[in-house]
């Protein structure tokens, strides 16, 4: 019984904490496209329901096809390191990150976003696992 | 219990048995004893035997619910090739999206009106898309409506109008088989045409929906019709029981096997319904095969003898198809098609007596004649060395039971246009080289992978010259020394250390090094001469030996080691002088990873082949994504980029970039005695890595430049390229001819590219000619003044 009231203490809080973080930059990210492209700008989209509707899984499918159309777009890989961070994969958040500071230069829209995500994906990292 | 002596069963056999004596017949026993102990016996002989069979039906009743109650068949992954995603901007020819459209068995007719059909007038294509469960949804049915113009496509729209992006379904491209290799396309009876049911029925087993599973009548009639042929001329048995013998027992042609499939047939019909036995014998039905792979069911019979889905067969094709089931060898319509056509008439003659077609119908596809699918199209061929580096790839996440037996799909990052590019200027170019060569006919052998450079992800993959041959996988398993491919890693290790530039001189002479037990390497040059001091850039262009191999001992054997392990090389790599030319055995597969780390400016990326696999009713197990880490700095990889560049454009791959607009960045290499020739080449888009050499590691006169470079180049000129963006983090400065910095507006020297970084290193004064232009100014100012 204590367990079980420790547990739910747990998830109520870790889902407030996920809760509380998320909203703002979500909202940036969310917009930001880095894109002319109508297919870009389609499947973003797409992934923007998808997440907000919290399948981060089929969000994922629709970045990467957005990732094949414009390998080198920094708010793609962005996105995609959000999606992974809150999926609990961090090392692969981490490597997209990386490609995403890559391409980012000379963007200070993008490089602002990156250290914003980064900031955010180290207090969130905790309450995934 | 003790055992009898010998001695007593001597005595016993030599001791006459008693003879019963005759006796009269008493009231009071009116059976005689014998008569009573026969009955006794026949009694418990038939007690048994009912015992026995009651025994043995209860095993075989077990069986056949054991294996008709839950999963019936092993079926094999489904492996595809990553989905044509169409969207407006696409680089795409005509020639590819017709191509594609085939392979992915689309038929082109005048008037697109059916799914699996398309038309083009000009530019404008008219695609009747059919619905297909990818990974990640469902997409039901489409009319797509695009235009391609100049190599690209310009406008795509559906019914709904406009549309961003739309995918085609993805090319079927093998399977992962259990040993049997039997591979089938299952399929739910209500998906079958209703006519093709009724004609099988009608064929087959016309009381199928009467009878218990056996039927007496067809039996009689089937031994009558022997009898008269004094051979097997007809079977007798119902659908039930052809589907018994398939499912459960083996060909031979025994009695007991006969009772044992009447029993089991009985029992079928027992505990399932007529629909349910005629699905699993729809599935079932063996039609014939396709190499090593064992063609099951209505379902994948369509696709392989039509190249469509059951449900667009018209009537002749699917009465083709039930005929096949008396004999899918004797019947092969691509074998016999004057049999198998026969055959089809028949069957269309009794779908016509049972009024399942109109006898309009049956007169207008009567005597038509008949027309298959190509057997070895690309829809139906398999592409054997990638399929393996995926299988491998995906025993890291799953079992091989469950890719054999679970029926999962599998989504790959194959690009089927790529791989075609490939294939086709690598068969047509080992002819070339063969060509007047009668000691190198047929000896020449081949491996390549292509990869995207930002993803890693193998877009096509060649491991021999005999494409679909399940053999020796050269691209993973041939480990051949890389030659002068791995120069840029000297290269590198030489422009990191920061004491290189691309203007350095480095003395192309002699090079003696000692090696163990007196022995000594002196590397020679391609041209057997040696070109004193020259630039780092001009050594790597030209691909000088002696340069190298001194720049290499210079900066250290171990940092160059230490290179190309941070770029991804994970064989053994022996500290010695000779493998700063290449005396390093490395698969193109391996070559291919520590290119794509220069390539992808410096992120080494595991080079992947698997997108996402999804179980058979389309739910989705894993997807995967890029993956990798930064190892070196992006400036330095744009400064190594740069010296790949020359390369093409003015060094021992100019072959290239005299066709392909640049800039484009690659390296040849050869090994010692010109046995192995390789390219490795990169554009905007694709990484190449190709190999030609021979099995028998014998000298075939062939360098990297004439051996593997056109490979490399007719692949790209098919598949399109898109030069190399302008770097970012460079900066041009002037060097003089001793590799000496000068000073900003100096005339004199020649410019290469510097990281910025270089920008505060000391530099010398101008020479006498290239005076800094201020100076120079000043001197003008002076003469005038």
């Amino acid at each position: 019984m204590v367990r079980l009231v420790v547990l739910s203490l747990v998830l109520v809080l870790s889902g407030c904490s996920l809760q509380a973080i998320r909203p703002a930059e979500q909202e940036n990210l969310a917009s930001a496209t880095g894109s002319e492209h109508p297919a870009v700008i389609a499947l973003m989209e797409d992934a923007s329901y998808s997440g907000a509707a919290g399948d981060w899984r089929r969000a994922l499918s629709f970045l990467d096809q957005a990732r094949r159309i414009e390998p080198r777009n920094p708010y793609i890989l962005l996105r995609q390191a959000e999606a992974y961070a809150l999926l609990g994969e961090n090392d692969t958040a981490d490597s997209l990150l990386q490609r995403a500071r890559m391409f980012a230069v000379g963007d200070d829209r993008a490089i602002e976003m990156i250290h914003q995500l980064e900031a955010r994906l180290s207090s969130l990292q905790p309450q995934v696992y | 219990m003790k055992p009898e002596s010998e001695d007593n069963l001597m005595k016993r056999q030599k001791t006459p048995s008693k003879k019963p004596s005759p006796t009269k017949a008493s009231p009071k026993k009116p059976q005689p004893p014998q008569k009573r102990r026969w009955m006794h016996t026949g009694f418990g002989v038939l007690l048994a035997g009912a015992v026995l069979l009651s025994v043995w039906l209860v095993v075989l009743d077990a069986q056949v619910r054991e294996a008709f109650d839950g999963r019936k068949w092993a079926l094999p992954a489904k492996v595809y090739a990553r989905p044509l995603s169409l969207y407006p901007g696409l680089m795409l020819s005509p020639a590819q999206l017709e191509s594609e459209l085939t392979w992915a068995d689309y038929r082109q007719q005048s008037v697109a009106d059916r799914a699996g059909t398309f038309q083009r007038n000009g530019d404008t294509w008219t695609i009747q898309r059919r619905g297909f469960p990818f990974w990640d949804e469902q997409e039901s049915a489409r009319t797509i409506q695009l235009t391609l113009r100049d190599g690209y496509l310009i406008s795509l729209s559906d019914q709904q109008g406009e549309q961003p992006l739309i995918r085609l379904e993805p090319q079927y491209i093998g399977g992962i088989f259990p040993t049997h290799n039997e591979d089938r396309e299952l399929i739910r009876l209500e998906d079958v045409p209703p006519v093709l049911v009724a004609a099988l029925v009608v064929t087959e087993d016309k009381n199928f929906f009467s009878h218990w599973g056996i039927s007496p009548t067809g039996i009689a009639r089937a031994m009558l019709a022997n009898i008269r042929a004094g051979g097997m001329v007809q079977g007798g048995s119902t659908l039930t029981q052809q589907l018994v013998k398939n499912f459960f027992l083996s060909n031979e042609r025994t009695l007991t096997r006969k009772i044992q499939e009447a029993f089991m047939s009985l029992l079928l019909e027992l505990h399932y319904s007529k629909e349910e036995i005629l699905e699993a014998y729809i599935n079932e039905v063996y039609l014939g095969q396709s190499g090593r792979r064992a063609i099951h069911g209505f379902g994948l019979g369509a696709r392989f003898y039509f190249g469509k889905p059951l449900n667009e067969l018209n009537t002749g094709e699917i009465a083709t198809l039930v005929g096949l089931v008396k004999g899918a060898s004797f019947y092969n319509p691509r074998r016999h098609p004057e049999r198998a056509q026969k055959r089809r008439d028949l069957i269309l003659n009794v779908m016509a007596e049972n009024r399942i077609i109109t006898p309009t119908e049956k007169f207008q596809t009567t005597g038509q004649a008949l027309v298959t699918a190509e057997p070895r199209r690309e829809g139906q061929r398999e592409y054997p060395a990638f399929l393996e580096v995926a299988k491998q790839q995906l025993q890291q996440d799953y079992r091989l039971e469950d890719l054999q037996n679970e029926g999962l799909r599998v989504f790959t990052t194959l690009d089927p246009w790529v791989q075609y590019s490939l294939e086709n200027a690598s068969v047509r170019h080992l002819q070339s080289l063969e060509q007047g060569v009668p000691d190198l006919a047929n000896k020449l052998e081949t491996a390549a992978v292509i990869t995207s450079v930002d993803g890693g992800e193998i877009r096509a993959l060649l491991g021999s010259r005999h494409v679909t041959f399940f053999g020796f996988n050269r691209a993973v398993n041939a480990k051949r020394p890389v030659g002068s491919l791995i120069k840029p890693m000297v290269y590198l290790s030489a422009l990191k250390s920061g004491g290189y530039h691309w203007g350095s001189l480095i003395d192309d002479a002699p090079v003696t090094v000692e090696g163990p037990r007196g022995t000594f390497w002196e590397p020679r040059n391609y041209d057997l001469e040696s070109h004193g001091k020259v630039p780092m850039l001009d050594a790597l262009k030209r691909s000088l030996n002696q340069a190298t191999a001194r720049l290499g001992m210079t900066v250290g054997i171990d940092q160059v080691v230490s290179e190309l392990r941070t770029a991804g090389i994970r064989s053994d790599i022996p500290a010695y002088p000779s493998i700063l030319l290449g005396a390093i055995e490395l698969s193109p597969l391996e070559v291919a990873q520590m290119y794509q780390t220069l390539a992808s400016t410096g992120f080494l990326t595991p080079l992947r082949t698997i997108d996402a696999v999804t179980t058979a009713d389309g739910q989705t197990l894993s997807s995967y994504a890029i993956r990798g880490r930064q190892v070196y700095d992006p400036v330095l990889m744009e400064w190594l980029r740069y010296g790949l560049e020359q390369v093409v454009a003015d060094g021992t791959a100019r072959a290239v970039g005299r066709v392909l607009p640049q800039p484009l960045a690659g390296k040849t290499g050869t090994s010692d005695d010109i046995r192995d020739a390789w390219y490795a080449g990169f554009d905007n888009r694709h990484l190449g890595v190709i190999w030609v050499g021979r099995d028998d590691n014998q000298p075939m006169a062939y360098p990297g430049s004439r051996g593997a470079l056109p490979i490399w180049l007719n692949t790209f000129r098919a598949i399109g390229t898109e030069p190399l963006p302008p770097s970012r983090g460079l900066i041009e400065i002037a060097v003089n001819e001793q590799g000496a910095l000068l000073p900003d507006g100096c005339r004199a020297g020649t410019e290469y590219p510097f990281p910025k970084t270089w920008l505060d290193k000391a530099r010398g004064p101008c020479d006498a000619d290239g005076a800094p232009i201020k100076e120079r100014i000043r001197s003008w100012l002076d003469w005038l003044f």
